[in-house]
Parts: structure tokens; C-alpha cells; sequence
């Protein structure tokens, strides 16, 4: 070996060395970008209001918890919590049923004009939520269900539930249906068939569908504001988009109320991090 | 085993609707129901592949849920947007295009149209550069806790908005928050506008993109993560043995290669970016005197503030077509590009 090329191929690991060194600070700098207000926000949310002054960026010297039972009960955190959890359970349990029986009869029975359907059921992604809200208003107030969960669940069932019909056809669709027919010729009913062969092959569709209706329902400020105007039927976002007006001094206590409601989406998302992005990533490539 | 393979092959016949051995299967399958007479009937009429009535039953409550709170509203605004009224629930008239006559000459109106046209076009160049940017760096192959960055990056997405807009409208606030005597001891201070960042309206629309950016960017970084895995890796390895630099290779390889991408991330944020309400409605409620106000939160004060829902269905539809008109571009711009390639 020649001086050269060692001396080259030296050249060229120090290079490398370099320019992963500049890439991972890089990185670093975005991470701290996008982590670090959300950490923040959490130590904030431990401190007393005094120690929010003096100790500015890091873990609370004194961490306590009052902020967060002050948040809960006087500033509504734990009813909009109650109130979320209700409309969103709701609203997710809605889609997995009716979007899986849809998808169903979509991928496998023979409705005429089936993919003429899926596509009308795809063109409705495009009316927002906001864009209905004039008429949403409306016709809840006349139907007399406005200011009761309904209100909000079955517009938040509507939707997310394109997205879901068309993950639930595409899936369905891609199970082998010898599987199905054998059940069915060992006597299994349509029912049967359904629940006992095809919805615990279908687990992955199944949690993306639940994941981004979940996120759907919890985040929505819009409709949220406009269909429930009692202050105890209030969901999360308003609650918190609320708050800011009324307490705005008290920051510790603002900050424990975001985590607070935060918490739960966040530690979904840790927990099934693949299934979570993998579930958003397959809505927005399909629509 | 023998068992088995008579009845897949029973279960090929029950597939076909059609002809003498469909009903040969059909019996043979009803024969073999070890349930009661009524489970046999049920199975007759929910009988999967075959019954058209139990497939238009299964669809049946889809298409209700989504005709009664999607098609409904959307079709009702259009009357809507004819009828002058004084708030829910009063007697309406119909007035003709007069809602549309004031939009044109509403000086609100056009400012809420210009900044969320500032908005999209910002949001979107800004979440498709740092989202490519970020995949860029995340995909590489040496790089060591990949997961870890890529949850840490994508974090954002799953909070509210309502959350980030809470946080950042602290962090950024002239006299309590934490980015400007940051952005000071970073000598970076020019970057802060002299009255703050919600200060003025331009500054507080730029204030309300980059939040928007920090939001989203982890969400157009997965997306083209997905694009940069459809790449067959081979083609990199050629382009280095042919001696391309990196720099070559992004321009001539990765980006001809991502451009279905780039045109769904495109065509994602503009669609999401002409929905901008929750940060603007908690940040600055779209003032002062409707200086901040995008389409969206003019929409709103129109309807819930205002109470003139003819008024804000008329919105409604101009969002309607604007946002169109954003696709057909967008569209149209994607299809001359292919075929001048």
C-alpha cells in the first residue's frame, strides 16, 4: 500500500468523521427545537409560581403537584378531561364499527356501484369540519340535540370515517378469502365469519383507524366551540383555549392544565410510536 | 385433511354467484351449519360475497352518518349564502347574490384572504424544506438512535394545536416569555420585531407560520421518510461509484425520484394551510380591528360573533373555490411537469 491512498483513505475517514459530527449537531439543534418547549412546559407546570422567575429553564428545585390539582378542579382541566374522553371514545368507537362494516361490504360483498361509493366516501375528505359548521349549528339547535355530546360526536364520527372506510377496504381486500370461505363452509355464519376470521387478521388497520380518529376527536377546537357552549360539557381544547383569558397570570397552573391534557395523546403515542405514525402516514398517503 | 380441501373447494364455488354448482355449494354449506335452524336462515341472508341486500345493510350506516353532517352542510351553505338573516333561529330572506356584493368590497374580507394566502404559501414552502431537510438527515445509514430522533421530531404532531398555541404564545410574549431575552443572549436579538412578536400584524401572521412549521414539520418528515425507502439503494451506491458528489446526487437521484411526494406533502399543506383557525383564534382572536384574521376566523366572527350566518356562508363557499383553485394549480402545475420531463 502507498503512502497515498493511506494517506487518502485517512483523509477520507476524517472527513466522514466530520461530517457526521456536523450532522448529528444538526439534528441535536432541531431535536432541542422541537422537544425541549414540551419538556419545558412540564417542569414549568411543577414549579410554584416564584420559582418560575428564578429558576427559568430547568427541573423544579421544589417540584409539586398543586398546580395540577388546582388545574383539574378550579380551571376545568378534569371535567374537559371526563368531557373529552366521552365525546372521543364515542366518536372513535363509531368509526371502528360502522367503517369496518362498510369496508367489509365494500371489499367483499357485491354492492353495485361499490367502488363508485368508496370514491364518493373519499370526496367527502374534503369537506372540513369548520366548513360545516354554519349548518351544523343549525340543524343540531332544530333537532334540539345541540349542547348535548351527540352534537359533537357524530360530527367527529363523520369526519374521520372516510379514512377509515377506505383503510378497512384496502385491508380487507388484501386477506386471503379462501380463509373466509373455509370458515364459511365449516358452518360459520356472515357474522361469524367477520368477527371470528377477519377482524383478528386485521389487527394493524384496526389500531391505525382507532389512532388517527382518536387524534381527530381530541384535538378539534372548531366544532368544539361552536356545538357546546355549556361550560361543563366543554372538551380539552376549548377548556384550554378558555383559560388562557381567565387565569392568565397564574402560569404554573395554565401550563400543568396543557400537560395535563396533553399527557394522554402523548403517552399513546410513546407506547405505539410505529403503529401511530405508520396509522397517520397510511391516512395521508391515501388521501 | 380431505375434509379440508372438499370444503375450499366448496368455499371456490360459493364464490361464484352464478350456475348450478353455486346452489350445489350453497346447500352443501347450509348442510354442514351445526346451528340451530334460525343461524342457518341468518347465514342464508347475511351470507357474505353473495346477498346484496346484507352488503347494502353493512354500508348503509356510513353513508347516513356521512350524507346527514357532511353532504348536508356543505350543500345547505350554497342556499345559505343568498339569505340575509339577523342571527339563528330569526326569519331569513332572500336577498340574491347581495352577501357575495359585500364580500367583494369587504376590506376584512380581502386582508383575511391575504394573510391566509401569506400563510399557506409560507407554511407550505417551510414544513416541505425542513420536513425533506430532516428526512434527508434522519435516513442516512450511519446514523446511530434513529428512533429516538424521529420520535423526538415528530412529537409536535400529536399535541393539540390548541396545546401549541397555549405554549408558544408564553414562550414568545414580550414581557414574560422566554425566546426573546433567548433570542438576546444569543445575539440574535435582531430577529425580535421591536414591539414583540405578536406586535404588529405581519410580524404576528410570520410569528403564527413559524409555530405552525415547528408543528408540522415532523409530519412532512415521515412523509417523505416513507418516499425515501421507495428508493432502491442500489442507484446511491451506483451514483458513487460514478463519482457523483452528494450534491449530484440529491439534485439528479433523490428529488426526481420524490416528486410524488413532494406533490402530496405540497398539495397536504396547502389544503391544511387554508384551514388555519386554532392558533390565530388564541393568539390574537384575528386582531386588532381584523388585521390578523384569516379566512377561518373571519368565518367564525362572521357566524358565532356576528351571528350572520348568510354572511359566513358566503365565506364558506370563497373558501371553497380558493382552496380549488390551490389544487387545480397545484394539479395543473404537477401534470405540465411530467410531461415536460
Amino acid at each position: 500500500v502507498s503512502r497515498d491512498t493511506l494517506l487518502g483513505s485517512a483523509g477520507y475517514r476524517l472527513r466522514a468523521i466530520a461530517e457526521d459530527g456536523v450532522i448529528y449537531i444538526i439534528l441535536g439543534v432541531f431535536v432541542v427545537l422541537s422537544g425541549y418547549p414540551l419538556v419545558w412546559l412540564v417542569f414549568d407546570s411543577l414549579k410554584k409560581q416564584g420559582e418560575m422567575y428564578t429558576n427559568i429553564w430547568l427541573w423544579p428545585q421544589h417540584p409539586t403537584l398543586a398546580n395540577y390539582a388546582s388545574a383539574w378542579s378550579d380551571a376545568g382541566i378534569g371535567q374537559g378531561t371526563i368531557n373529552s374522553m366521552v365525546v372521543t371514545a364515542a366518536s372513535v368507537a363509531i368509526v371502528v364499527v360502522v367503517g369496518s362494516l362498510a369496508g367489509y361490504s365494500l371489499a367483499r360483498m357485491k354492492v353495485a356501484g361499490g367502488n363508485l361509493i368508496l370514491s364518493a366516501i373519499l370526496l367527502t375528505l374534503m369537506i372540513r369540519p369548520m366548513f360545516t359548521a354554519v349548518q351544523l349549528f343549525r340543524f343540531t339547535t332544530s333537532l334540539g340535540i345541540i349542547d348535548t355530546y351527540p352534537a359533537l360526536i357524530l360530527p367527529y364520527a363523520a369526519t374521520s370515517l372516510p379514512l377509515a372506510v377506505a383503510l378497512f377496504t384496502s385491508y380487507f381486500r388484501s386477506i386471503p378469502i379462501e380463509l373466509e370461505d373455509a370458515a364459511r363452509v365449516d358452518g360459520a355464519t356472515g357474522v361469524q365469519v367477520f368477527f371470528r376470521i377477519v377482524v383478528p387478521l386485521s389487527g394493524p388497520v384496526f389500531a391505525a383507524v382507532v389512532i388517527f380518529a382518536f387524534l381527530d376527536a381530541y384535538n378539534e377546537l372548531f366544532l368544539a366551540l361552536v356545538l357546546l357552549k355549556d361550560p361543563s360539557l366543554r372538551t380539552l381544547p376549548p377548556t384550554l383555549a378558555g383559560i388562557i383569558g381567565e387565569y392568565f397570570k397564574n402560569y404554573p397552573q395554565l401550563f400543568a392544565g396543557v400537560s395535563a391534557a396533553s399527557a394522554p395523546i402523548i403517552l399513546l403515542f410513546v407506547l405505539f410510536r410505529r403503529r401511530f405514525i405508520s396509522g397517520l402516514l397510511a391516512g395521508a398517503l391515501k388521501s | 385433511l380431505a375434509r379440508g380441501t372438499a370444503k375450499s373447494y366448496v368455499g371456490q364455488q360459493l364464490r361464484k354467484p352464478t350456475g348450478r354448482r353455486w346452489l350445489v355449494g350453497r346447500f352443501a354449506a347450509l348442510a354442514d351449519a351445526p346451528g340451530s335452524q334460525a343461524l342457518r336462515s341468518f347465514n342464508r341472508w347475511a351470507g357474505g360475497g353473495v346477498n346484496r341486500l346484507s352488503g347494502w345493510l353493512l354500508i348503509a350506516p356510513a353513508i347516513i352518518l356521512l350524507l346527514v353532517f357532511k353532504v348536508y352542510p356543505i350543500l345547505a351553505t350554497f342556499p345559505e349564502s343568498l339569505v340575509a338573516s339577523q342571527g339563528f333561529g330569526t326569519p331569513e330572506h332572500f336577498v340574491g347574490l347581495s352577501n357575495y356584493l359585500t364580500l367583494v368590497r369587504d376590506s376584512d374580507f380581502w386582508r383575511a384572504t391575504a394573510n391566509t394566502v401569506a400563510f399557506v404559501v409560507i407554511t407550505t414552502i417551510g414544513v416541505n424544506a425542513f420536513g425533506f431537510f430532516l428526512a434527508l438527515l434522519v435516513s442516512r445509514r450511519r446514523l446511530r438512535f434513529k428512533g429516538l430522533f424521529q420520535t423526538i421530531l415528530f412529537l409536535p404532531v400529536v399535541v393539540s394545536l390548541t396545546a401549541s398555541a397555549v405554549l408558544w404564545g408564553f414562550l414568545m410574549d414580550p414581557y414574560v416569555g422566554l425566546v426573546p431575552p433567548l433570542l438576546q443572549y444569543l445575539h440574535l436579538a435582531w430577529l425580535v420585531p421591536s414591539t414583540g412578536f405578536f406586535g404588529t400584524p405581519t410580524s404576528a401572521m410570520l410569528t403564527i407560520s413559524a409555530i405552525a412549521i415547528w408543528q408540522a414539520m415532523g409530519f412532512f418528515m415521515v412523509i417523505y421518510l416513507s418516499g425515501l425507502q421507495t428508493i432502491d439503494a442500489d442507484l446511491f451506491d451506483a451514483a458513487k461509484v460514478d463519482g457523483a458528489n452528494s450534491g449530484q446526487t440529491l439534485w439528479r437521484i433523490t428529488l426526481p425520484l420524490m416528486r410524488p411526494f413532494i406533490s402530496i406533502g405540497v398539495t397536504l399543506a396547502i389544503i391544511g394551510g387554508f384551514g388555519v383557525f386554532d392558533w390565530i383564534y388564541i393568539l390574537t382572536g384575528g386582531g386588532p380591528a381584523h388585521a390578523t384574521e384569516s379566512l377561518m376566523t373571519y368565518m367564525y366572527f362572521q357566524a358565532f360573533t356576528q351571528f350572520d350566518q348568510g354572511y359566513a356562508s358566503a365565506i364558506i363557499v370563497a373558501i371553497l373555490v380558493l382552496t380549488a383553485i390551490a389544487s387545480y394549480l397545484q394539479w395543473r402545475q404537477r401534470y405540465v411537469g411530467t410531461t415536460a420531463q
